[in-house]
């Protein structure tokens, strides 16, 4: 009998890891040495033209007790992350379920709502996001008409700076939208029907049913949005370049200046390590409350 | 190929091979989906070799058969790139022996691939190169002293002037060889000026300037925009002193202290609280173009260089009349700033396994006038007396007046100073963002210059170690 | 009264459906603005972008950086990018669909030890930012001595994506568990149960993914830059670039028109791959 087990477990074993090879080769061929090379550049110091010189902790001390710059952009990159992510989920979750019945216009406005995030963060973006939010641009213009002030210099203030690049944000939802889309489809309709036959209105069918059903899916874009705004980069760096006083400059954008502009790998292999240990901790904790709210077919 | 692995972080060899072990256990262990994976793979390289195929003839730089192939690297626009190939192509047709393969990209991505390429050992024969890169490049010995084909002749470089060829030598080697000259300007709309009745001299004080400056806004309304965004004016009043900023070897600033970042952010610090300067909500708002404001006539002037003159017109109004004039030197200078700057070099890699066919490629480029009618002045005036002689007469133009613009300044201009050591980059950037907090008024210029001069020296004296 | 009250929300109805329309209208001008400014820019000189900035409309319609656009580079056209971007994205997206659906299949319905290392390792990839994993990387396909080819841009992702594996993922563990028993009794084996009745099932996440893998493969920049070598293997994405160099004479008009005829491809395949997205599924049979 013990043994019959051991046999169906090792079997379970192997089918496990025969599914998962692709992903094993791929991570280990392509992903795990570079990762870990990453590591150990992290305590040298390392110009990409000649060879890295080892230099133990120092450059995680600059980075958390002389570099001013560092705790800036990371507290940029947090405000941008917390703000910005729950806005664009709810902002999707609303569009994806008002494009929900499969008609022929909804279908044209779903295409028309995913161009922005086909645009990405292309040179043409920055131009025109740069001429919007001018002084004299169309935003203001908008404020005027409806009567409110329409002189604000959106991209030379600090404090509204970082807010263009979150309208970005929430403006490029479609990536979101399309994910909720296909969720939405898999809620099987009987719960709906067996829902009205009871007598439930469209908020409690809501909240009864398509919230909870929802929940795997929310969980999704949740991590992984959040995990993308912490390493966000185009739109600081194509739109404002960190300006002004660096109250855009994104986390990875310094990172990228430290690498390549100034040549110090070595610190910026720290600065991702860095970023890694916050973003895995966030999503411990993301995976540790699933429990909570998340619910699968699958326990 | 063992240069490239001791280069390769001691440790990630070991970790490498492991891998490669490992590698080597997980194909021999098949499942379906890699079978699958492997024959797309094959597909992959079928319609790759297709598309290959149909584009040969297009592209491929000289014939087939030749022995050695050049990897020809640059960065650079539309023009350039269709220039160069088009005048590679005639080499090859010369020289049946050698064939080409190229690579072009902008700018900023140019560096990311060749400190890419040359972590990988990888650098192509032939590296278009930057005079602020040329020092970072030679010291981890990967650029070829070219000496020996000055010396054997197979370089040319008789009708070229000693100063222009001194600028690629570092410690009298020759790593970089000048692909044209260029020098800074302050490009003007002669229109306005002239609306105004004002004569612009060959060269201002910047007292002059400014107040010039003031005259044309009361007049026009038209405001003057200084640079931020690197060290190059204060470089230019170290200059005017007789001091270098950032002296080749490095570890610290070439001032003893802080008095002239202060001549600078003072300036930046009257002009921004002056009227007739731009203010920092425009500033914002053009962030994504900085050519934008003469395009819409919100200024007269711009500090650039004179090759970039052409391309910063094309994006005015074309009834526009220009003027090229130096940029203004500080009272009471002792030397004259100005300088030819090498626009571009060229150099070949010390990886190269075909140092020769590379060197006689550069002294085509160098000497020849049929090369030289095709590149025209893209890189800038070329090096050789005879050929620029000759391109400067089928000139016309703004093309013109920016490529006379060049024996105007060698009259009076001073030896470049030389190339700069690494952490100069970093350098720039503490500029721009403390040009940044003066002009947001978080900084008096007394501070910036101060902070400046701490910082930097810290910088210098940190990629030093 | 009854007769009212139907009239009534008759009537609702119809407002509503008037409002919901608008609202969807406005919304769509609001998305498709700077599309719309982009084209736009593709017929304007430099002056007319930068130095005129409040005329929307261009002052002619000038298909002439269309034509100079396309003859691309140095000999090469745009005609060569575009295959290129397509044999890239094309391959790429199939390995990476393909793959990844296995994978997650493996994660969210095998039992098998180590399973939760093996994830959090996936995930680990998503989170490290690429710029200093680009060198190392580098190294390594030049030893493979794939620098050069095609070959480090497309069988990376016939090894799984983490992100599509995890979405995916989500989807599976939407199935419920009874259907794994009655395969179990059944007799069939996991990669018959999983080809036969999951992969159906899950054909709404793996369309996403397939959209999202070609849009970001198409877009792809850092990679074509690294590894591919000669102009005539260049990718769209990489050859756009080419028209902005900060150091020379940037041809805007020309950017502008090659980055709207660049949005086409990845316009139809959505156009194409949302009919399979919202046609519905099998799933509520199952269900209940």
């Amino acid at each position: 009998m013990q043994q019959r087990k051991t046999v169906i477990r090792r079997r379970e074993n192997l089918e496990g890891y025969l599914f998962i090879m692709p992903f094993i080769i791929g991570f280990l061929l392509f992903t795990a040495v570079p990762i870990c090379v990453s590591f150990y550049l992290s305590f040298t110091k390392y110009d990409i033209l000649s060879s890295p010189r080892w230099t133990g902790l120092s450059n995680y001390i600059k980075m958390f007790t002389s570099d001013r710059v560092f705790w800036t952009c990371f507290k940029v990159t947090l405000f941008y992350a917390f703000v910005s992510v729950p806005l664009k989920l709810f902002m999707s979750l609303m569009v994806a379920m008002l494009l929900m019945k499969p008609k022929l216009e909804n279908g044209i406005f779903r295409a028309i709502y995913y161009i922005p995030s086909i645009l990405g963060g292309s040179i043409a973006i920055a131009v025109v996001w740069c001429r919007l939010f001018a002084t004299d641009g169309a935003i203001n213009n908008i404020l005027g008409t409806l009567g409110l002030p329409d002189d604000i210099s959106w991209l030379s203030r600090t404090d509204t700076a970082i807010w263009t690049l979150i309208v970005l944000a929430i403006w490029q939802f479609g990536s979101s939208m399309l994910i909720f889309t296909s969720g939405l489809q898999q809620i099987p309709t009987e719960l709906y029907e067996a829902a009205r036959v009871d007598g439930a209105g469209k908020i409690v069918q809501f909240f009864r049913i398509t919230l909870p059903m929802l929940t795997p899916v929310i969980f999704f874009n949740l991590v992984q949005q959040l995990i993308n705004g912490f390493m966000a980069f185009t739109s600081s760096y194509v739109i404002t370049g960190g300006a002004p006083l660096n109250s855009t400059l994104f986390y990875s954008v310094y990172l990228y200046q430290q690498a390549f502009q100034f040549s110090k790998m070595g610190y910026a292999s720290a600065m991702a390590w860095f970023m890694l240990f916050v973003v895995a901790l966030m999503t411990i904790l993301l995976f540790k409350s699933s429990d909570r709210w998340v619910f699968y077919e699958t326990k | 190929m063992k240069g490239t692995k001791s280069k390769l972080l001691g440790i990630a060899v070991a970790t490498l091979m492991m891998a490669e072990t490992m590698c080597g256990c997980g194909s021999a262990a098949q499942t379906t989906e890699n079978a699958a994976a492997d024959s797309a793979v094959g597909a992959t390289a079928g319609s790759e070799a297709a598309a290959e195929e149909t584009t040969e003839e297009v592209t491929s730089i000289g014939s087939d058969s030749a022995q050695t192939t050049l990897r020809v690297a640059w960065w650079g626009n539309q023009v350039r790139n269709d220039r160069t190939v088009e005048m590679l192509n005639l080499y090859a047709s010369e020289h049946p022996e050698v064939n080409f393969e190229v690579e072009f990209i902008e700018w900023g991505s140019y560096w990311e691939k060749l400190a890419t390429e040359a972590a990988g050992g990888e650098l192509p024969d032939i590296i278009q190169m930057d005079y602020s890169y040329l020092l970072q490049y030679q010291q981890k010995n990967l650029l070829a002293n070219m000496n020996e084909f000055i010396d054997n002749g197979t370089i040319d470089i008789s009708n070229c002037s000693q100063s222009t060829i001194d600028s690629g030598k570092v410690d009298d080697n020759l790593y970089a060889l000048c692909a044209g000259s260029s020098a800074q300007c302050l490009l003007y709309n002669k229109t306005v000026t002239d609306s105004c009745n004002i004569e612009v001299p060959e060269q201002w004080t910047w007292q002059e300037f400014l107040e010039v400056a003031q005259q044309v806004y009361d007049q026009t309304g038209m405001k003057i925009e200084i640079l931020s965004n690197d060290e190059r004016t204060m470089e230019n009043l170290a200059r005017g002193e007789g001091k270098v900023l950032l002296p080749s070897e490095g570890g610290a600033l070439g001032v003893e202290d802080s008095s002239i970042p202060l001549k600078y952010f003072q300036l930046i610090e009257d002009t921004i609280n002056s009227d007739y300067h731009v203010t920092v909500e425009e500033l914002a708002d053009l962030s994504s173009s900085d050519q934008g404001f003469l395009a819409q006539n919100k200024t007269w002037c711009v500090f650039t260089y004179n090759s970039m003159c052409v391309s910063v017109v094309a994006d005015c109004d074309e009834s526009i009349e220009w003027g090229i004039s130096m940029w203004p030197s500080y009272e009471g200078d002792t030397v004259q700033e100005a300088y030819v700057k090498p626009s571009m070099f060229y150099s070949i890699a010390e990886t190269s396994e075909n140092k020769e066919e590379a060197a006689k490629v550069l002294d085509f480029i160098t000497n020849s006038i049929e090369a030289n009618q095709i590149l025209l002045t893209d890189r800038g005036l070329p090096v050789s007396s005879v050929i620029s002689a000759e391109i400067i007469e089928g000139l016309s133009g703004i093309e013109r007046d920016a490529m006379d613009y060049i024996p105007r300044i060698e009259k009076v201009a001073t030896t470049i100073n030389p190339p700069s050591p690494s952490g100069s980059g970093e350098v720039g950037a503490l500029v721009t963002s403390l040009v940044e907090q003066v002009r947001y008024g978080q900084m008096s210029a007394q501070e910036a210059a101060d902070e400046f001069f701490v910082q930097a020296n810290e910088i210098l004296q940190e990629a030093q170690e | 009264m009854m007769n009212i009250k139907a009239a009534g929300i008759r009537q609702n109805r119809i407002q509503s459906g008037i409002f919901g329309i608008l609202l969807k209208l406005v919304g769509a001008v609001i998305m498709i603005y700077p599309v719309v400014w982009m084209f736009m820019g593709s017929f304007k000189s430099n002056y007319e972008i930068f130095g005129d900035t409040q005329t929307f409309f261009p002052s002619s319609w000038d298909f002439s950086k269309y034509v100079s656009g396309w003859a691309g580079f140095g000999g090469v056209s745009f005609g060569t990018f575009f295959l290129n971007s397509f044999v890239v994205a094309g391959l790429g997206t199939i390995g990476a669909v393909a793959s990844s659906s296995v994978v997650a299949f493996g994660f969210s319905r095998c039992k098998f030890r180590g399973r939760g290392i093996w994830f959090a390792c996936m995930l680990l990839t998503m989170m490290l930012p690429s710029q200093v994993t680009m060198i190392p990387k580098y190294i390594i396909f030049n030893q493979l001595g794939w620098v050069g080819t095609k070959l480090p841009l497309i069988v990376p992702s016939f090894t799984s994506e983490a992100f599509f594996v995890f979405l995916i993922m989500q989807f599976i563990r939407g199935i419920p568990m009874d259907l794994d028993e009655a395969a179990k009794i059944d007799g069939s084996s996991m990669a018959r149960f999983f080809v036969s009745i999951i992969l159906p099932l899950t054909k709404p996440a793996m369309v996403t993914a397939a959209i999202f893998s070609f849009m970001w493969k198409w877009e792809d920049f850092m990679g074509p830059l690294l590894y591919l070598n000669k102009p005539r293997t260049y990718t769209a994405s990489l050859a756009i670039k080419m028209f902005n160099d900060s150091t020379s004479l940037s041809d805007w008009g020309a950017l502008f028109a090659m980055s709207t005829l660049s949005l086409i491809p990845i316009l139809l395949i959505f156009v194409f791959f949302q009919k399979y997205l919202v046609e519905g599924i099998a799933t509520s049979g199952l269900k209940g």
